[in-house]
């Protein structure tokens, strides 16, 4: 275990920006959300998770797959560069290890695997869950997959390497000591409990119901990967680009084919597949739950659509 | 790092007008081996992408295409010795193996016909197949695809049933909706696989009308449409019942349909 005062964090970070581009959670406007780092950030670290995560780091809201010519000649639109995620909170490592496991599933998308494999994450213990948050209940709330953790104490923070690129941080940025010492900081339990009962016991027509389907729940959701490829012209030098961008179950659009027929159109149905695509149907195939407890659906919901409630069959 | 996404490009290197508003595109073939009933994702150029069902045995890459949306729209506008994109082929089709020695019964509506054909041609190829039943049903005797085919296919002992849903004067085939040559043309036969792909209603109202005839679940095969954008299972517009149509399907046996927790017909 290794430790580094509060007041050498801005050094640390200063270190970190040197090896990339450096990507650290900040409150604006009264969201909070991971931004592209600047001096004199002010860092939203501890108290809850962050309204928005991190996702669009690894799987933009838009992103070009390739420009191709009028010949129909693709090209690799993708530019990669190293990144530093700071400030991941173990809920969100889980995402990242579900979307991981998701994009590597056979044939593997190296689109964002290219992404993923270029980012070091440093991610920070979660002490105070925020108000909506069920990460517990799920066992999504200890820290996995990250290259370096620090564990919030009042003074300092102690830190923890989880691979060979978080050792080599807590080596050679030289701001980091040494300690026999443990954490001692208590974790306070999710007010809010979730135990996930059979699909067939979710009470679909009362919460579909209320819901609007104005997909706020997918957009926010860490884990929601579902998209679009489509085509666009660019007006100068005649290329078209290939672009990929966030699509939501929560759309007509989502299930209507050529011709005009959509195969879900309504509430209940598609908050139906939403649902039993974090649970039983990931489950089966990857052995974990999709959905790690992050509460954000909750927040975000415009009906007031509590999934911690709806998946334990109230 | 194979790129799923990426198409390859190849050659129109013919085109035939089949109706008003369906053409066949043979096209250069490239990609790996493909069996009947899988599908590929077809680019048009500076248009984009849609998921078109193989109509051919493979060497052969054969693309029978309806007009209906922006891509298939945009394909139409093209002549032989342009390019399109293609990648895949994606997809589980039709139960091939489970089909040897065994009578096949084919149900269509529409442009459902074209993932059905390799399977006639397979059937002639080998000579230890069972007999071979088609019921096509579409609008009009001008919206029948393949028409000239099929008359040559009946001479060589396929037996082709037709129908239509409205017909000009001095038509003198059968009119009404497909399950009402079904119900004349298909007798109860446990040595038969029962193969459909059409509109929805169709299929529900064909597969029923099988087992009222006598047929178990097991028999009955339905190839599902979908909005599939990316063809192997990540977009996620396909999944159903936790199934990914576009990877676990097309092809999926009544049964197991059945077994999913959402409503797939």
């Amino acid at each position: 275990m290794h430790t580094i005062p509060r007041e050498k964090l801005p050094a640390f970070l200063e270190y970190l920006s040197k090896g990339g581009e450096l990507i650290v959670p900040a409150k604006k406007d009264g969201l909070s959300f991971f931004k592209s780092y600047e001096k004199g950030d002010r860092l939203y670290l501890e108290k809850g998770n962050t309204d928005y995560s991190a996702k669009q780091f690894f799987f933009p809201y838009k992103e070009v797959l390739y420009h191709y010519d009028k010949e129909g000649n693709f090209e690799n639109a993708q530019e990669p560069r190293e990144r530093i995620l700071f400030g991941i909170r173990p809920c969100d490592l889980h995402a990242l290890a579900v979307t991981d496991m998701f994009f590597s599933d056979e044939p593997a998308d190296p689109h964002y695997l290219e992404r993923r494999k270029r980012t070091t994450l440093i991610a920070i213990d979660c002490t105070t869950p925020g108000k909506n948050c069920f990460c517990d209940s799920l066992g999504k709330r200890d820290p996995i997959g990250h290259d370096l953790l620090l564990i919030p104490e009042k003074k300092f923070f102690y830190a923890s390497a989880g691979s060979e690129k978080g050792k080599k941080l807590l080596e050679d940025s030289g701001l980091f000591e040494k300690t026999s010492e443990s954490p001692s900081i208590k974790k306070i339990p999710c007010k809010k409990k979730a135990s996930p009962v059979d699909s067939s016991r979710v009470k679909w027509e009362k919460w579909g119901k209320l819901c609007f389907a104005c997909a706020a729940c997918t957009s926010v959701c860490p884990t929601c990967t579902c998209f679009d490829i489509e085509d666009e012209i660019q007006l100068k030098g005649g290329k078209t680009e290939r672009q990929r961008t966030w699509a939501s179950c929560f759309t007509k659009d989502f299930t209507s084919v050529a011709g005009g027929h959509s195969f879900r159109s309504a509430r209940p149905e598609m908050l139906k597949q939403f649902v039993n695509h974090k649970f039983p149907y990931f489950k089966e195939k990857f052995g974990v739950t999709m959905c790690v407890g992050c509460g954000r659906c909750v927040t975000a919901c415009t009906a007031k659509i509590d999934i911690s409630k709806m998946i334990s069959g109230k | 790092m194979e790129d799923p996404y990426l198409p390859k490009k190849v050659k129109i290197l013919k085109i035939m007008q089949e109706t008003s508003d369906i053409k066949t595109f043979v096209v250069e073939s490239v990609l790996p081996e493909h069996s009947p009933g899988q599908f590929v994702e077809l680019t048009v150029f500076g248009v984009g992408e849609a998921p078109i069902s193989i109509s051919s045995s493979y060497p052969a890459m054969v693309l029978t295409v309806k007009k209906i949306g922006s891509v298939t729209n945009a394909l139409f506008e093209l002549k032989e010795g342009d390019y399109v994109g293609v990648r895949g082929p994606y997809g589980r089709g039709w139960p091939m193996k489970e089909l040897k020695r065994r009578n096949a019964i084919l149900i269509c509506g529409g442009v459902g016909l074209p993932p059905l054909r390799p399977i006639i041609y397979s059937r002639l190829l080998d000579k230890d197949s069972g007999s071979t039943l088609l019921c096509y049903g579409a609008r009009t005797p001008d919206d029948m695809a393949y028409r000239g085919e099929l008359e040559k296919l009946a001479k060589q002992g396929i037996s082709i049933n037709t129908t239509v849903d409205t017909c000009p004067m001095g038509w003198k085939g059968n009119v009404g909706v497909v399950t009402c040559i079904m119900d004349r043309a298909i007798k109860k036969d446990e040595n038969a696989v029962c193969m459909m792909c059409g509109p929805p209603v169709m299929m529900k109202f064909a597969s029923k009308m099988l087992l009222d005839k006598g047929f178990t679940k097991d028999q009955i095969y339905i190839s599902l449409e979908r909005m599939m954008k990316c063809g192997v299972g990540k977009c996620g517009h396909c999944m159903a019942g936790g199934k990914y149509v576009c990877k676990d399907g097309p092809v999926f046996r009544l049964d197991e349909l059945e077994k999913l927790p959402e409503r797939m017909l």
